[in-house]
């Protein structure tokens, strides 16, 4: 039984590694933070994209709109279908030896945001389309009838309220990116499930991954019952359930 | 001249024709109700006169523009009509004053300070003045559908149209909008009225037009129409909601 123990939980053997976990542990939200930057920012571009052409009054307006859509289902479906593992190898193992001035200069640590703020866009994406096509028609018929363009009903009424909707399946899915982030281990930035793994390797024991493991809980647990609440106060306020995230 | 004109206006949805063929011609400061049964193509028709709904076929004017011709900036003169629905459409997201006040920012780029202080009066016309800072949930649906009329009113249109703003209402509500309303003409904006307010037509209206099956089967003063109407689809439809 003892030996059980200390395999996971020998605080003499995680204790030395410990400094390094914890800058491993910043590296991992740095990287979550910045990919979710890209992730939502790219995600709502897409959203907008896959509405486009919607009211086109013009011939050219409507087959714009879909090659515009097309190209945004393309890049959606894609990366839904794509492991994220293999996008990041892919990314990493080849940007340093293209030819290509911004892209070959790219550090792994970039690469790992990089890589998982552009597959996640694509899930982003498609919570902000169920936002917006859950806004009633009405909106932009009211808003179109005073004269905005399509752009300006969706950017003043439609996205804001779309965004309202959807921040708790926005928020789970910031959930799963932060533990996605364990993914970059596979390349050298340092984060905290790759430090864990050296000292394990080198100790033979568990105990650095559990505190690696704490580190994320610490993290993650506040994150879920912030957004429990949430959900549970947007029941009590509309009888409405919430929309859940993948 | 006319204010808002329809010729020979056409609209289907795939094999549904809902509008067959529409004449309508409204004169500057009229009241034009128009009347009919559910599906007989009325809110469509005003659908079509500020194009939320492009008519398959036929014209639309709005004074000397033509809506319909192509490449016309449909935005522009879409804000020179002002329109209220049936189910208000409010934007949730924001106060009762930035509801009225956000369409002359963004669209017509006036002033915010001078547009907010335009929308409060116009607020005060539709005695929703103390509820400015409140959000649209907070409203009864009379209160709503006023303050729609108030941002309607706040973009200065040349005509407003009005899609069965009242069906929505509890019937108690009803009365203080259509107040609203007829101040408005007799204030002599022009309007074109959807409606199934029989007094509101009678009393209000400068035309009543019945519309059944897409077509306008017959039009004339409110007295004839309603009182003694030559058709007998007209009889027909006025016996069972008289």
């Amino acid at each position: 039984m003892d030996e059980v123990l200390r395999q996971y939980f020998d605080w003499d053997q995680a204790q030395p590694y410990f400094g390094d976990l914890a800058r491993g542990f910043w590296v991992t939200i740095q990287i979550a933070f910045l990919a979710e930057v890209i992730c939502l920012s790219l995600g709502l571009v897409l959203a907008l994209m896959r509405q486009a052409g919607r009211g086109a009054t013009t011939r050219g307006g409507r087959i714009g709109g879909r090659i515009v859509r097309g190209i945004a289902i393309v890049y959606i479906n894609v990366f839904r279908a794509l492991p994220a593992l293999l996008v990041l190898l892919l990314m990493a193992g080849s940007f340093p030896f293209l030819p290509i001035p911004v892209i070959q200069d790219l550090t792994a640590f970039q690469i790992a945001f990089l890589a998982l703020g552009i597959v996640y866009a694509a899930y982003i994406a498609e919570v902000y389309r169920a936002g917006i096509e859950s806004v009633d028609r009405g909106q932009t018929e009211a808003a179109r009838s005073l004269g905005m363009s399509q752009r300006q009903a969706m950017r003043l009424i439609v996205v804001p309220q779309a965004v309202r909707r959807v921040l708790p399946p926005l928020m789970n899915d910031f959930i799963a990116l932060t533990k996605d982030v364990a993914l970059v281990s596979v390349i050298a930035v340092g984060d905290v499930v790759s430090v864990a793994r050296d000292a394990q390797s080198v100790t033979f024991n568990s105990s650095t991954l559990v505190a690696a493991g704490l580190f994320y809980l610490v993290f993650t647990l506040p994150l879920i019952w912030l957004l429990d609440r949430i959900i549970a106060r947007e029941q009590r306020r509309t009888g409405f359930i919430g929309m859940a995230g993948p | 001249m006319s204010a808002i004109r329809a010729e020979a206006v056409h609209k289907r949805f795939g094999d549904n024709e809902v509008l067959r063929g529409v004449d309508l011609d409204v004169a500057p400061g009229e009241v034009v109700c128009v009347i009919g049964p559910s599906g007989s193509g009325k809110s469509t028709l005003l659908r079509c006169l500020n194009l939320l709904e492009r008519p398959t076929s036929g014209r639309v004017f709005l004074g000397d523009d033509e809506l319909t011709a192509p490449g016309v900036s449909v935005d522009a003169l879409r804000r020179r009509l002002g329109m209220v629905f049936q189910q208000f459409n409010l934007f949730p997201h924001r106060t009762v004053l930035d509801n009225v006040a956000l369409a002359p920012v963004t669209v017509l780029g006036r002033d915010k300070a001078e547009a907010r202080a335009d929308a409060w009066e116009l607020l005060r016309q539709v005695g929703m003045a103390d509820k400015a800072a409140e959000h649209p949930a907070r409203l009864s649906g009379g209160q709503q559908q006023r303050v729609a009329i108030a941002r309607a009113l706040a973009m200065k249109p040349e005509a407003m149209l009005f899609d069965e703003v009242t069906s929505a209402l509890d019937p108690e509500l009803v009365k203080d909008v259509l107040a609203v309303m007829r101040q408005l003409a007799e204030a002599g904006m022009t309007m074109v009225v959807v409606t199934h307010e029989m007094g509101f037509a009678r009393e209000v209206g400068d035309r009543v037009v019945f519309m059944d099956e897409g077509v306008i089967v017959e039009e004339g003063v409110p007295a004839q129409i309603l009182g003694a109407p030559k058709a007998e689809r007209t009889r027909r439809f006025l016996s069972r909601v008289l």
